[in-house]
């Protein structure tokens, strides 16, 4: 069958709709690209080869039968191991968590399912989501299918770089200070996290409760959209998801963007940006005027000081998270010795000892760094804080927003860094989350799609940032793009 | 600038019941200053007059009537205990005496 590397959304449905190849055979030749290409990448934690076939039988037998349950039906996909899968093993990439398997199914799962696609695993990960590089994962690193000496990007590594080597049509990651966006751009490809309580965060491990949010990440904006169509909607298990149905998702047939306002915020552009993204960017706005979009300078004058809220808010509330991992219920119990005459509180040391060695080091530090700014004392200090330079900083988009339809930026300052460079400095690391922080805090929709290759063949993307509920303007905004340019169709040198 | 010292992030991490080595403790008491530091700047700003968002989903309260509805067996509950004997987890002994 003809090599399915290169295919879009439209090609792969247009191809299941035509009979051209079948659902069973688009996942084996899927499973066959992963058997040949992730011992290299690392992107899958577990496969659940014979439940995709069965999958994919199921859905041909429905595409027989006439009774195709959505547009996605027939189509494989696979799911960060955030998201909990009913007999399916669920690690977050954490020691913690291995061996742990589900009894129940995240609604982002059920919904897929529900929606016809075909599970082929689990993917990599930083652990519990803390990290901008997939360095973090406590079973093996991801490397970026554009050049294996670099990341793909975290926490969702595993999500990009499988799709960007396409090993499934579509994953889903989720983003809390940028976990989609970064990824998708490092990794070529285009993601989107919707606005905070457009998708279910039941059975998604959670990280930080007012930040973490699902989206979908694919080749292209049209998969994308059709993605999110399934997974958001209200959901009663949720108790901060929106009480909205699912919406539709309508892309314009032209790339004609006469009428619309982006806005450029400056904050997010200048000091800082490696020159080629710069470069890269400056087309992208020449391209959008030539497509009849008006672009004009807007302000978010707080972005500076998005880090430094992001670490002490997300970092509490992960501290709190967390807490519930403690080795009684669930996970890796790590048993304190018991020594004859020896006094020990055998479960302070069961706590501490399970803990300390089921956890990598960045959960430690974000746990720690939680911890002390809610403490007896500080919570004034740090966290009050910065809750309240997160209302400082909703207020500039609602203000950017009275100006503009949209905002467009870079989605990282740098292209894929090399793996190691980051990891003796975590605050380094921190910085390059910088473009995409604002928009969790703000809970907010951000998309980035592809718009440029380095001189070094590295990917480059672009952020669009919309006000709340309106990711209806990103995928026009997002589709025009890709009927414009061809920057989403470019592919990775991966010999198989 | 050393906002906090070894012995702080010891009792820190005693709150958060976790345990470190001698390098790992002068290592995480390093990098926690470089990020307390960082953070400070927060302190260039006037927040007097605003109010802290705790959360940004526009949510009201979902109520539903109180009706027993499926849930999950004890089994499937119990599947990924670390211990259990005739259906209940078990854990080390918390009381010496009763």
């Amino acid at each position: 069958m003809t090599d399915i590397a290169n295919f879009d959304w439209t090609q792969l449905t247009t191809g299941l709709k035509n009979k051209a190849f079948s659902s069973r055979e688009l996942t084996q030749a899927y499973l066959r690209r992963i058997e040949a290409l992730d011992p290299t990448l690392g992107s899958f934690l577990h496969l659940s080869t014979e439940t995709a076939l069965k999958a994919a039988d199921a859905s041909d037998a429905r595409r027989t039968n006439g009774t195709l349950l959505s547009p996605l039906d027939g189509l494989p996909i696979a799911l960060k191991d955030i998201f909990v899968t009913q007999d399916i093993p669920t690690t977050c990439a954490s020691r913690l968590l291995e061996g742990y398997i589900p009894p129940y199914s995240s609604t982002v799962a059920s919904r897929l399912e529900a929606a016809g696609t075909v599970l082929l695993g689990k993917l990599n990960m930083d652990e519990f989501a803390m990290g901008s590089s997939n360095e973090n994962s406590a079973y093996k690193v991801v490397r970026n299918p554009w050049d294996l000496n670099c990341v793909p990007g975290g926490s969702s590594g595993g999500s990009s770089a499988a799709v960007a080597a396409s090993l499934c049509a579509a994953s889903v990651g989720t983003d809390t200070g940028g976990s989609i966006r970064q990824p998708a751009a490092l990794c070529g490809i285009s993601g989107i996290k919707p606005t905070y309580g457009r998708v279910s965060r039941y059975g998604m491990i959670a990280f930080a409760s007012s930040l973490d949010q699902a989206g979908p990440m694919a080749y292209d904006v049209a998969t994308c959209a059709a993605m999110l169509e399934a997974m958001a909607g209200h959901d009663p298990h949720d108790a901060t998801s929106a009480q909205m149905d699912a919406p539709r998702f309508e892309l314009p047939s032209t790339s004609d963007l006469q009428g619309l306002k982006i806005g450029l915020p400056a904050e997010f552009f200048g000091e800082g940006l490696d020159a080629e993204v710069q470069a890269s960017l400056d087309r992208a706005i020449e391209t959008l005027r030539s497509m009849g979009a008006e672009l004009i300078p807007v302000s978010l004058p707080h972005t500076s000081y998005a880090v430094a809220t992001y670490y002490i808010v997300a970092t509490a509330e992960a501290s709190s998270n967390l807490a519930r991992y403690d080795g009684i219920r669930l996970g890796q119990r790590k048993v304190p010795e018991f020594e004859d005459g020896v006094d020990v509180d055998l479960l302070t040391e069961l706590y501490e000892r399970t803990r300390s060695e089921g956890f990598g080091a960045e959960v430690k530090r974000r746990i720690l760094l939680g911890t002390y700014v809610l403490s007896s004392g500080y919570y004034d200090a740090y966290y009050l804080k910065a809750q309240k330079v997160r209302t400082l900083i909703r207020q500039d988009f609602e203000k950017a927003f009275e100006q503009c339809d949209l905002l467009l930026a870079p989605t990282t300052p740098t292209p894929a860094f090399g793996l190691g460079e980051n990891l003796n400095n975590p605050l380094q690391m921190y910085l390059s989350d910088i473009l995409t922080i604002s928009c969790n805090l703000a809970g907010l929709p951000g998309m980035s799609v592809p718009c440029g290759l380095t001189s070094n063949n590295l990917p480059i993307g672009m952020q669009l940032l919309g006000p709340a509920f309106r990711e209806d303007v990103l995928f026009h905004v997002g589709h025009a793009w890709q009927l414009a340019t061809d920057w989403h169709k470019q592919r990775p040198a991966l010999a198989l | 600038m050393q906002v906090v010292d070894q012995l702080q992030v010891q009792s820190i991490a005693k709150l958060a019941r976790l345990r470190f080595s001698e390098q790992e403790l002068t290592a995480f008491t390093d990098q926690l200053n470089q990020i307390l530091e960082y953070v400070e700047q927060l302190n260039e700003l006037d927040t007097s007059m605003i109010e802290p968002t705790a959360q940004t989903a526009f949510v009201q309260p979902f109520l539903r009537e109180d009706q027993v509805q499926q849930g999950l067996s004890n089994q499937q509950m119990l599947q990924n205990a670390p211990s259990q004997l005739g259906g209940l987890i078990t854990v080390p002994n918390v009381l010496d005496e009763l």
